[in-house]
């Protein structure tokens, strides 16, 4: 008995396997590749005459005529993000892409960074101990980035503790939000140190 | 310039705490460029946002049942979220247009102010709680109101929000607003039309990424499932479409950029030259064919003399076809119409239930009866019906009806 529902257990394991239709991948049929070997390719966006920018890692490359060329390249535009106090290396690495359009000739990313300057928290998770959190949203910057031959901000906005701001809670309350605890801030750039 | 690999600090996952600060950039059709971000947070007291799970996708996904009742007033003082809309210029100007308290107790809205725009679905939220690099809302231009309204996606609902009266319209997918398609992908509905990742095209409408095929939402109504599959958001990295050529091209996670074709579901509108008529001879070549950009092709089997022909310097066509693909119902009036050769018939139509009566032209080939009218008299009574202009272009050799709507200001003359 026991040899013959060991028999039979096969034998419905086998046909399973046989009826069972191998699902079809549709997703490949039609789907041809245009280019390959990128590094770590976030975003793209299609040019008005056809061109492909494509942000891998941190740089910006150009498809064009079958060719793959650097345009720009977000560590070697340091020097436009020091004026915001985000201008060293391992600030630009935080950054985050958004949303990536092209607009008459330039490229317009949304995103956010990190910045290390603003006291980071180490707090323990409040429903899992065992996770620690070493930013906090005070540490979040918003960015707005045109890319040409370089990335450059556009707009960068803070979003400070309120009571890092010269404003009263009766002032926020008149912004029809009550007591908020960070709100959005325009960093303005400032000069380097150095001029 | 020296090509450059990421570096991995200490924040490569950080999005996945404040992935809802993370803000859309969007071009509307008109070059303009719209951002939607967070601009104030309410936290509870004595703690700060990174301490704890503050994405509610998360939240909820995680701890359904469990911390939700214990912490209920916790969590509603939680989710005082303030978002914004902001056009943003290129010189980095910013032009504010409103804002909004985001709040979970609202649901799904029904009117009300941009604050009711997030309601968090549990069962869908799990789509995208793994994938934190993409926003979760969006702000997209509305193709039927574009100078006062905008369309706002949250990945899971679509709301046409009136930012000048502050009022908005939830637009859920119901039967009767769907469009054809040729190959339907899957019966989940709520989950096929998931609005997540828009593509916004200038004619197409807006293109999502929905769970199994990428879908299109068009006029700020009509759902229509394009039958394409792209890799989900663990293995895609960014998807653009190319509307002039129909073609959807995608970034891989491992480093492909990839395209697939798309004009075979909504076909290119040619350009066409009309012949000179000629006297009432239909186009016998082949079979007719009507094409719409908001159809994909039909094809019908008629031929012979019942197909399209040139009476005087007016091209008539066979009347069914051409309102199955506008989706307006032909009713036949009863009438005793082929021997008369001329009739009346009510046209009414699918969403309005306005009726119109038509005078046709009836042709007969064997069994096969068709009833014809101008197509500038037909389209016409199809814009006093559903208060759409179309445009049209036949091209002979082919023996296609080409339609187009025509452009929105049109519409309201």
């Amino acid at each position: 008995m026991r040899r013959f529902i060991a028999c039979i257990t096969a034998v419905l394991f086998v046909l399973t396997a046989v009826l069972t239709p191998i699902p079809v991948l549709a997703q490949d049929a039609g789907h041809k590749t245009v280019l390959s070997g990128l590094l770590h390719p976030q975003r793209f966006v299609i040019a008005d005459n056809g061109d492909i920018y494509i942000l891998d890692g941190m740089v910006m490359k150009k498809y064009s005529n079958g060719q793959l060329t650097t345009v720009a390249s977000l560590p070697a535009s340091r020097q436009y993000f020091e004026p915001y106090g985000l201008g060293e290396l391992e600030d630009i690495y935080t950054f985050r892409p958004g949303g990536m359009v092209y607009n008459n000739g330039a490229i317009y990313l949304s995103g956010v960074m990190i910045d290390r300057y603003l006291p980071p928290k180490t707090v323990t998770d409040f429903y899992f101990p065992s996770r620690v959190h070493h930013i906090e949203v005070g540490n979040l910057v918003t960015v707005y980035l045109k890319v040409t031959d370089h990335f450059e901000p556009i707009l960068v906005e803070d979003r400070k503790p309120r009571q890092h701001l010269d404003m009263s809670v009766e002032e926020y309350k008149q912004l029809s939000i009550s007591d908020p605890d960070y709100v959005n801030h325009i960093r303005l750039p400032r000069l380097p140190a150095h001029i | 310039m020296t090509q450059t690999t990421l570096i991995i600090y200490g924040y490569q996952d950080y999005l996945h705490t404040f992935r809802p600060h993370l803000p859309c950039l969007v071009k509307f059709p008109d070059g303009s460029m719209y951002t939607i971000k967070k601009t104030m947070v309410n936290l509870p007291p004595g703690v700060m946002e990174g301490s704890r799970p503050t994405d509610p996708g998360v939240f909820l996904d995680t701890e359904v049942g469990k911390l939700k009742d214990k912490y209920k007033d916790y969590l509603n003082r939680a989710y005082g979220w303030y978002i914004g809309i902001y056009k943003i210029y290129p010189d980095g100007r910013q032009e504010p247009i409103d804002e909004g308290e985001l709040n979970s107790k609202d649901g799904i809205p029904e009117q009300a102010h941009l604050s009711k725009f997030i309601s968090y679905n549990k069962y869908k939220q799990e789509y995208f709680v793994n994938y934190p690099n993409i926003p979760r809302i969006w702000v997209l231009p509305s193709q039927t109101d574009p100078e006062n309204s905008f369309i706002i996606s949250n990945g899971e609902f679509l709301w046409k929000y009136n930012y000048k009266k502050f009022t908005n319209e939830w637009l859920p997918f119901v039967p009767g607003n769907q469009m054809e398609t040729a190959d339907p992908m899957g019966t989940y509905v709520g989950g096929l039309y998931l609005p997540a990742y828009p593509r916004v095209t200038n004619n197409l409408g807006v293109l999502y990424l929905g769970t199994e095929t990428v879908w299109r939402h068009y006029r700020d109504k009509y759902y229509q499932d394009l039958g394409i599959q792209l890799p989900w958001l663990d293995k895609l990295n960014d998807w653009q479409v190319d509307e002039y050529n129909r073609k959807i091209y995608y970034l891989t996670t491992d480093g492909y950029l990839k395209v697939v074709d798309f004009s075979h579901k909504i076909p290119k509108v040619q350009s066409q030259t009309i012949s000179s008529p000629s006297g009432g001879t239909a186009f016998t070549g082949s079979t007719f064919k009507v094409v719409s950009d908001r159809d994909v092709t039909t094809i019908w089997g008629i031929k012979g003399s019942v197909g399209p022909y040139y009476k005087g310097s007016k091209l008539y066509v066979p009347i069914d076809p051409v309102a199955k693909v506008l989706k307006v119902q032909v009713l036949e009036s009863g009438l005793n119409w082929l021997g008369s050769n001329k009739a009346s018939l009510p046209l009414r139509g699918s969403y309005t239930g306005i009726e119109e009566y038509v005078t046709v032209d009836a042709r007969q080939e064997g069994s096969v009866i068709q009833k014809h009218m101008a197509i500038d008299e037909l389209l016409d009574v199809i814009f006093r019906i559903t208060g759409q202009r179309y445009n049209w272009r036949f091209d002979e050799p082919t023996n296609t009806l080409y339609l187009e709507k025509a452009p929105l200001l049109l519409l309201r003359c």
